[in-house]
């Protein structure tokens, strides 16, 4: 249908136009998309962190008010900063459950494929619906099936995930038991990727087993790894499915009783959009982008990203 | 520990032949031992991993009396089909299909704007076009939470709150996926493009006909994972939708749940099936995509 042309140098002019429109056609539903849903926002937000907001009264201008009340006055605030901590804390922790998987996949002579595939799979369902299951088996209490199954292997009887000691703990196990799949595939990809020549050489100068792994492949390895840990870390700071969902539906409020669940990205939804603290909401979402942005700048260093960065 | 597999008896087998095999002999049984071992852990890992899938799959087939039954049971002692009942009634299915609709044509729409936005950029020369390249890298940088309050206020003045528009049009054009689309189309030939050009194809035909089917492996990863975001898209909705007929499965799974745990469960299984059949046919894509990007979520 499109043949190379016998004369490149006589019908090349036709391409070279005085200015090219095009590109920019091509462009526009990208960027008007950009423009009112991602650049005008930004400035918005950070417009409204300034003033009292708060949809239905017109916004006055209220200085660092905001910002101050959070830091300084909020115990609500610093209460959702420790719950959110906890989430980053559990990073390293899914990881090693990622890495150890991979290592093991690696290692087997057959059914590579297979168990990648199995272990995979909770991560490839909704995590909605992994909610709506979490939440049934922790509802009712002291008597929910958990609980029973728990004091039936040994731990104390009437645990109660729904109450405000365990909910944070149970949204955080739950997320380290089904959320390791991506981490293990890239792991998995990087351990394929590592020159198996390193081995040879390293079995030559005695390094074999324990010791290959701490001196060849995790530093192959390291890139990877920070890349996984750090953008691990900023899906931890965005965490609200998994406590909005089993919150709702396992103990009937929003979070978890008594905000028992309470991370950065809920409190900013509640504020926002139950109490209608716009202003005092965009603060705090400020505050939280000042610390994720410091992160994917370094997992850019990292990533993908790197190579555009010219890193 | 596990990596020493990797280097089997290779080198004295080299070397010395005879001794070799003999050694190969009780290495190869040390080494059926080590393997036992390593399924072991693989098959037990398997089975905790799997474990909720297959409660869940077990759960849904039990009549109601049994669910709640105790000790609770793995298997049944009766199977019975009327959970599905719900899932097959217009409560269930309405949410359903209103969600099919938004994922399949923001899935369209993304690979679509961000495919044209990606090819410009890799392969079109302009003025601006490095700029707009990293004021586009930049935005990725910025979760998409700060742009919740501002995206409703924005979808309120443009009078299309609590419509399936608001949640395509917030979630169509994506920073990260212009990003992997160039990335990719850097790649491509420029002979090949040149050439279509010379012979008098438009820019468009020249898209569609040649760049399009050159780059089927990122704009498949890209529509995987605007489906996959779409679909358990929950923040979006939750701010955008008041209507309980316009809700998406999502909304619909935590606010209008049945009485009924199995019912519940069931409509949290069927919502799980079109995610997994992408997942399950477009599985090459979507290992690759996560090593592009890390995570299955937009970026």
């Amino acid at each position: 249908m499109v043949r190379v042309s016998k004369d490149p140098i006589g019908t090349a002019s036709r391409t070279r136009r005085k200015f090219p429109v095009l590109p920019y056609v091509f462009l526009l539903p990208m960027m008007l998309s950009w423009v009112v849903f991602n650049l005008i926002p930004v400035f918005w937000s950070l417009g409204l962190s300034f003033t009292n907001y708060n949809l239905i009264s017109p916004a006055h201008f209220v200085g660092v008010a905001n910002y101050a009340h959070a830091l300084l006055h909020s115990t609500l605030f610093w209460l959702a900063v420790r719950h959110t901590l906890w989430f980053v804390i559990a990073v390293p922790l899914g990881i090693a459950i990622s890495l150890g998987a991979a290592f093991l996949i690696n290692a087997l002579p057959w059914g590579q494929g297979l168990f990648r595939f199995i272990y995979y799979l909770p991560s490839a369902l909704s995590s909605i619906a992994m909610g709506v299951l979490w939440a049934f088996l922790i509802s009712f209490g002291t008597r929910s099936i958990l609980s029973q199954v728990m004091a039936d292997i040994g731990f104390p009887h009437g645990l109660n995930f729904t109450g405000p000691g365990l909910f944070l703990a149970f949204v955080l196990f739950s997320g380290l038991l089904t959320g390791w799949g991506p981490g293990m595939v890239i792991f998995s990809a990087g351990l394929r990727g590592i020159n198996p020549e390193f081995y040879d050489a390293g079995k030559l100068d005695g390094a074999t087993g324990l010791k290959a792994t701490w001196y060849i492949t995790l530093p192959q390895l390291r890139l990877t790894l920070m890349y996984v840990v750090i953008t691990g870390m900023i899906g931890s700071f965005q965490v609200f499915e998994s406590l909005f969902v089993i919150g709702s539906l396992g103990t009937g409020s929003q979070f978890g009783p008594l905000n028992s669940g309470l991370t950065l990205v809920p409190l900013i939804y509640e504020k926002a959009f139950s109490y209608l603290q716009f202003g005092y909401a965009s603060a705090i979402a400020f505050l939280m982008l000042s610390v994720i942005m410091v992160l994917t700048i370094i997992s850019m260093k990292y990533g993908q990203g790197g190579a555009a960065l010219g890193k | 520990m596990a990596n020493s597999v990797r280097t089997p008896a290779r080198v004295e087998d080299r070397l010395a032949p005879s001794i070799g095999t003999l050694r190969r002999r009780r290495k190869g049984l040390r080494k059926g031992l080590r393997y036992t071992g390593l399924y072991a852990i693989a098959i037990l890992l398997a089975c905790i991993t799997a474990f909720p899938l297959v409660w869940l799959l077990i759960t849904i087939f039990k009549p109601t009396y049994e669910i709640y039954q105790y000790p609770p049971t793995l298997f049944a002692k009766v199977y019975t089909l009327f959970n599905f009942k719900y899932v097959l009634s217009g409560t269930f299915l309405h949410p359903f299909f209103n969600t099919v609709y938004i994922t399949v044509v923001t899935a369209v729409l993304q690979v679509l704007v961000n495919g044209l936005a990606g090819y410009a950029l890799a392969k079109q020369r302009f003025p601006g076009r490095v700029v707009i390249f990293y004021l586009f890298l930049s935005s990725m940088m910025v979760p998409f939470q700060i742009y919740l309050i501002p995206d409703f206020l924005i979808v309120k003045h443009l009078g299309l709150l609590d419509t399936r528009i608001a949640l395509i049009i917030t979630w169509v054009g994506s920073a990260g996926s212009v990003f992997l689309i160039r990335q990719y189309m850097m790649g491509l030939p420029d002979s090949t493009l040149e050439a279509a050009r010379l012979d008098g194809a438009s820019e468009w035909r020249t898209f569609f006909q040649i760049v399009v089917p050159m780059s089927t492996p990122v704009l498949g990863v890209v529509a995987i994972f605007s489906f996959f975001s779409q679909w358990n898209n929950l923040l979006m909705p939750l701010i955008l939708i008041h209507t309980p007929t316009r809700y998406t499965l999502p909304l619909f799974l935590v606010f209008s749940p049945s009485s009924n745990p199995g019912q519940n469960m069931t409509a949290a299984f069927v919502t799980s099936i079109p995610p997994l059949i992408v997942f399950l046919l477009l599985q090459r894509y979507f290992s690759r995509g996560i090593a592009l990007t890390g995570t299955g979520e937009q970026g």
